[in-house]
């Protein structure tokens, strides 16, 4: 310990509210009188507040069809057959007809879900490769090791778009006909695939790598595309705007689920007549069937939603808040029955 | 070993910086020049554990770790004198090596650890103090084993060749922290098996393993199960390592580091002046202080200023007094005739030794003075020769200058003396030859010195406590002695008593061959020695008691002394100590009625409290009624106060056969005193006791539970900074990503961070869980305040109206 040489009072610490710890508190007491209101005030709120998101969420429609084809289920066993027994793939296609009584109130989306696919799986998820999804043609001709087995073909080219998921893309294709009247005219409903994927998405993470003279076929060349695909990734649609690296249903799919059964947004419903929603009438989409989901136990369905404010169908956030807003309010009661019994106490002490 | 001291600089080789060393203290003293071999012990392998959460703690200490550096260099750059080469050699002690042999001078402080192997004395002994270690200002003395204290020169000691063995040292530090990780561990590795297996079974199935949308590389397919086994584990092990909350240690460790600095800056804790404020040297038991709920003090330099000053004394039956410098027979003295003692008038005041020194009348031969004189002259020899005080010159002298030889020029003479009360009591003897030291050990709790007069006879003068002197008297005024020394007690001094016992020339040898053999004993020497001691201090004649102040206030007392000073304010701070929920314990050396009017003096009890006591225990069973006694008592009347005194032997009972109930006592008492304890003992209660396991799982459950949900008052800066780190969440992420995602189209963070915000659902959840998360939290609190409300906060309604009012 050094004595000071200096001035007298030299190392006393300074006086200020901040030093000696006087600064100006609110000191919360959680006594029975806050907390009782506070209680049942956040129980009512939750119970509001679930009720509100329960009928919403109740008040979506929603149509669904399971289109697995397992054996006896309807006319895609057919094709879920033929894909299991040929090597060649066969294109086959069912039909699933249904009649609308109500109308199906707008805007309609299109959905389809798939369960047991395992789109978490780390090995999963990490086959693919940013950088040339993002458009950069070094990444283009050098995928990433993490794209193996989909990094390069048997030949040695690279894969453009590398990887497993890339590989496994949803590659059904959906149509809807409508029939006003009975015994008329199956007319088509024109479905909206654009605009399906996250804005972001498709305007900044996902670029087609710059066009060689023009051409969109000429920047991919030097690669091949995934083995399962029947067709290169610059011819997935006719449009340019939608085909190579950014075409919707291939961004859709690149944003891998969180949980084994999931949903994609396929399309939405909302041009011409249909924009006000499915009027009543006779239906049939015609589904493309060629995606084998029975090897794994997988079930593929397709789903006719409307959505509210707060999204999609969600039941389980409403229930949960009126679970937890009760769970508030009963234990209000038992604390305000214990602190009733306790200030009787209390009085008896003082006495 | 006394040496500890090892500074951040050398340690950071072996272990962390800074985290596991204690602050640098001032300097060990050695009285004579010594000659060590430093000894390092590799100390890395001791703190593993710590190392685990150490590596991550680092920054938060290095403030006070470069603090300490700064010392530690002025240290590590200390010049010392090592032997190598055949020479002295002077070096810094950093570069001192495990190994080397250093010489250290009068009044160095230690570099390292050191044995001792040999000293200027012929005897190999050199003298230590350990005030920096553990505030014990006695002189220990350690001497150099016989074959090495032979080598006296450089040269000698270069060629020497010798292994140490020694133990390694024990930390006990962290431990209760260590048993936190383990379990902490422990979850973390079943978590991680529990996951590994799971994951082999859901992969047992070909169709899981490997669907078509997920197929592996061959690599991967060939590669080593049980490779794969020990990669998906340490996998596994990496996922959930947060569960060992580092960052909550992290953030503790910062809190206290600022709470360091509010310590410093407390005007509470100024003190005027002398101009300085808290210092705080390690941050590490900030948080500790407040939760201390027993203090351990020891009396002696503690509470008093362990400044010994000579007041009564009481010869062969009668007591004298020291008034002014002079001996006064108190009471009734029959035959006193004020000439007969007139060489004690003018015996000054005692502990101004020069003069002692040159006493003309003492240590004359006894046999022209009375036989009263003799008496006196007997017990003061006594007195005077039976003490370890060493004398040294404060000369600057080279090795080998004996320290009797300068003892004959007085005025530069300093004393070192292993025990206060020597110190005050010494008077030199330089006519005496000093035959024998039979050193003071806490067993025997007395000392003997065999001295030969200048008549040639042999004389053995032992003091000590009364309880371990008494029963070995077999003549002079024991009883009478025996009510003095209560007395004395009595008033708060410090008591020792003082007998002798006169060898004749064949009992003379028997002793010295049998001291001889025990003292080169290879195997139990200690044991050995201790019987040799017990059988030559017996059959002693009792010369007279001693009675010694410890200067204090006896403010209960309307006496003489009431002028001289306690420690400054320890009344105030033992009553501010008692107010803060704080119980004392006073542990002390003392006989019992010495530390109880001590302890009423400096307030450690009160007048007021129900004074239990535990003293004079010689059995089991009697130990345990009265204890249950005790604590029948303590539930009985439950008002007051209550002061337990407890003396060694009795607590060793207690704590052997009933420390269960012995605990409960000295529970419910706010004070408690232990008189007549053996170190060891002192030791032992600290050891035994759960309070550092108790603390430590106090501080851990406070800190994970209460940090979350807890700030009992805000001011702004609370406000600022809990609403401002959510704040800056939010924003942080969005800036950052928002600007890095033009050069990275990669960029993930910011497009899922616009999506969720712009999601009604997400908020809902955000909500939802944040609530559900703190319910129970919630409602735990409001029972608790409810129903076992603490005392803090049945006053706060009140002092909370009390402020809405205003």
């Amino acid at each position: 310990m050094t004595w000071s040489a200096t001035a007298p009072g030299a190392h006393q610490p300074d006086n200020t509210a901040f030093t000696q710890q006087r600064l100006p508190a609110w000191q919360p007491l959680l006594s029975a009188s806050i907390t009782l209101p506070l209680f049942f005030c956040v129980g009512l709120a939750f119970i509001g507040l679930g009720l509100g998101l329960y009928y919403s969420s109740n008040g979506i429609k929603e149509l669904e069809y399971d289109y697995t084809g397992n054996p006896g289920t309807g006319n895609c066993s057919v094709c879920a057959l033929a894909l299991q027994s040929r090597a060649p793939r066969p294109n086959c296609s069912c039909d699933w007809c249904f009649s609308l009584p109500e109308p199906f109130p707008g805007p309609v989306y299109l959905y389809y879900e798939l369960s047991n696919f395992y789109q978490n799986n780390r090995r999963y998820g990490v086959s693919r490769d940013d950088a040339q999804l993002s458009g950069l043609p070094s990444a283009l001709r050098h995928p990433v090791n993490e794209c193996a087995p989909y990094q390069r073909s048997a030949a040695g080219l690279p894969i453009a778009p590398c990887g497993a998921i890339a590989n496994s893309l949803f590659n059904k294709s959906f149509s809807l006909r409508h029939q006003r009247q009975p015994g008329g005219p199956y007319v088509d409903v024109p479905l909206d695939r654009s605009g399906i994927a996250w804005w972001t998405d498709y305007h900044v993470k996902f670029r087609n790598p710059p066009l060689v003279n023009g051409s969109l076929a000429l920047a991919f060349q030097g690669t091949v595309p995934p083995p399962n695909w029947h067709r290169p990734v610059y011819e997935l649609s006719s449009d340019p705007n939608n085909t190579g690296f950014i075409n919707q249903d291939f961004v859709v799919w690149m944003r891998t689920a969180a949980l084994p059964t999931f949903r994609k947004l396929y399309a939405r419903i909302r041009q011409g007549n249909y924009s006000a929603g499915l009027p009543r009438g006779a239906y049939c989409v015609r589904i493309a069937y060629n995606y084998p989901v029975r090897a794994f136990g997988g079930h593929k369905r397709l789903i006719f939603s409307s959505i509210s404010w707060m999204g999609g169908k969600n039941p389980f956030l409403g229930i949960t808040y009126l679970v937890v807003g009760s769970l508030c309010i009963v234990t209000g009661f038992v604390m305000l029955v214990v602190y009733i019994r306790y200030q009787d106490q209390d009085d008896d002490d003082d006495q | 070993m006394w040496n500890v001291e090892q500074s951040s600089e050398e340690k950071g080789v072996a272990a962390n910086p800074g985290v596991l060393i204690q602050g640098f203290d001032p300097p060990h003293q050695s009285d004579t020049r010594t000659i060590y071999i430093a000894n390092r012990f590799p100390q890395n392998g001791l703190y593993t554990p710590q190392k685990f959460v150490d590596n991550r703690i680092v920054s938060s200490k290095g403030y006070e770790d470069w603090l300490r550096h700064i010392s530690d260099n002025e240290v590590n750059g200390a010049p010392v004198y090592v032997v190598r080469s055949g020479g002295l050699v002077k070096t810094r002690s950093k570069n001192i090596r495990v190994g080397d042999i250093v010489r250290i001078a009068k009044d160095e402080i230690f570099p390292a650890d050191l044995v001792l192997l040999s000293s200027d004395r012929l005897d190999g002994s050199c003298h230590v103090t350990t005030a920096s270690l553990d505030g014990e200002t006695n002189l220990k003395t350690h001497v150099a084993v016989p074959e090495t204290a032979a080598l006296r020169t450089v040269a000698n000691l270069d060629a020497l060749t010798a292994v140490v063995e020694c133990q390694q040292p024990e930390a006990d530090l962290y431990r209760s922290m260590n048993t936190f990780l383990i379990i902490y561990l422990i979850i973390l590795i079943s978590e991680a098996i529990i996951s590994t297996i799971l994951k082999y079974t859901w992969q047992a199935e070909e169709k899981w393993d490997e669907p078509w949308y997920n197929q592996k590389t061959e690599h991967q397919r060939n590669s080593s199960k049980i490779l794969r086994f020990i990669s998906d584990f340490l996998a596994f092990l990496v996922l959930y390592n947060f569960i060992i909350p580092i960052s909550l240690y992290v953030t503790v460790e910062m809190q206290k580091f600022l709470g360091s600095f509010f310590i410093g800056w407390d005007l509470d804790l100024y003190h005027e002046e002398s101009d300085q404020k808290a210092q705080v040297n390690t941050s590490d038991l900030n948080e500790e202080l407040g939760q201390v709920d027993y203090v351990f003090t020891d009396k002696t330099g503690t509470l008093t200023e362990n400044e010994m000053q000579f007041r009564e004394c009481s010869i062969n039956g009668m007591k004298y007094q020291e008034v002014n410098g002079r001996l006064v027979p108190e009471g009734p003295t029959p035959d006193s005739p004020d000439g007969s003692l007139s060489y004690l008038n003018s015996l000054p005041h005692l502990n101004s030794v020069s003069h002692l020194t040159s006493s003309s009348s003492f240590g004359t031969s006894p046999d022209s003075e009375t036989e009263l004189i003799k008496e006196h002259d007997l017990f003061f020899k006594a007195v005077s020769l039976c003490h370890t005080v060493q004398i040294s010159s404060a000369q600057p002298d080279g090795v080998g200058d004996g320290p009797w030889q300068s003892s004959l020029a007085p005025p530069r003479l300093e004393y070192y003396a292993s025990s206060p009360d020597e110190k005050a009591l010494v008077e030199a003897a330089a006519r005496y030859k000093l035959l024998h030291l039979l050193e003071f050990d806490s067993d025997r709790r007395r000392m003997s010195v065999i001295v030969q007069a200048p008549s040639g006879e042999k004389l053995l003068f032992a003091k000590g406590a009364e309880s371990s002197i008494l029963p070995k008297c077999v003549g002079g005024e024991i009883e009478k002695t025996r009510i003095h020394v209560d007395e004395f007690a009595l008033k708060g001094l410090r008591t020792l008593c003082v007998a002798y016992r006169k060898f004749t020339y064949k009992e003379y040898e028997d002793i010295d061959r049998r001291l001889f053999e025990a003292r080169t004993a290879l195997q139990q020497r200690e044991e050995k020695l201790a019987d040799v001691f017990q059988f030559i201090e017996r059959d002693l004649v009792l010369l007279g008691a001693t009675a010694v102040e410890d200067r204090q206030v006896p403010l209960d007392f309307p006496e003489p002394c009431s002028s001289q000073v306690l420690q400054d304010r320890v009344r105030e701070t033992i009553e501010a100590l008692r107010l803060a929920g704080i119980k004392v314990w006073v542990l002390t050396g003392d006989k019992h009625e010495t530390a109880v009017s001590v302890s009423l003096s400096c307030g450690h009890f009160h007048r007021t409290m129900n004074i239990l006591e535990l003293i004079n225990q010689k059995s089991d069973s009697e130990c345990a009624e009265q204890l249950r006694q005790l604590a029948r008592r303590i539930t009985e009347d439950h008002v007051i106060q209550h002061g337990l005194v407890v003396d060694g032997t009795s607590l060793s009972l207690a704590l052997r056969e009933h420390e269960k109930l012995f605990m409960d006592v000295c529970k419910n008492c706010s004070a408690v005193l232990c008189c007549r304890m053996a170190p060891l003992q002192k030791a032992k209660m600290f050891g035994n006791w759960t309070f550092g396991t108790l603390v430590f799982t106090v501080m851990v459950i406070t800190v994970t539970v209460k940090m979350a949900l807890e700030t009992h008052f805000w001011t702004w800066i609370n406000h600022l900074v809990t609403w401002g780190s959510i704040v800056f969440y939010f924003v942080f992420s969005l800036f950052y990503g928002g600007i890095l995602w033009p050069f990275l189209g990669s960029q993930n963070m910011y497009f899922v961070f616009i999506q969720l915000l712009s999601s009604g659902s997400a908020w809902f959840a955000i909500i939802l869980m944040v609530v559900t998360c703190l319910f129970l939290d919630i409602v735990k609190k409001v029972f608790d305040r409810q129903l076992h409300p603490t005392s803090t906060e049945k006053a706060q309604p009140e002092a909370f109206a009390n402020e809405q009012l205003l």
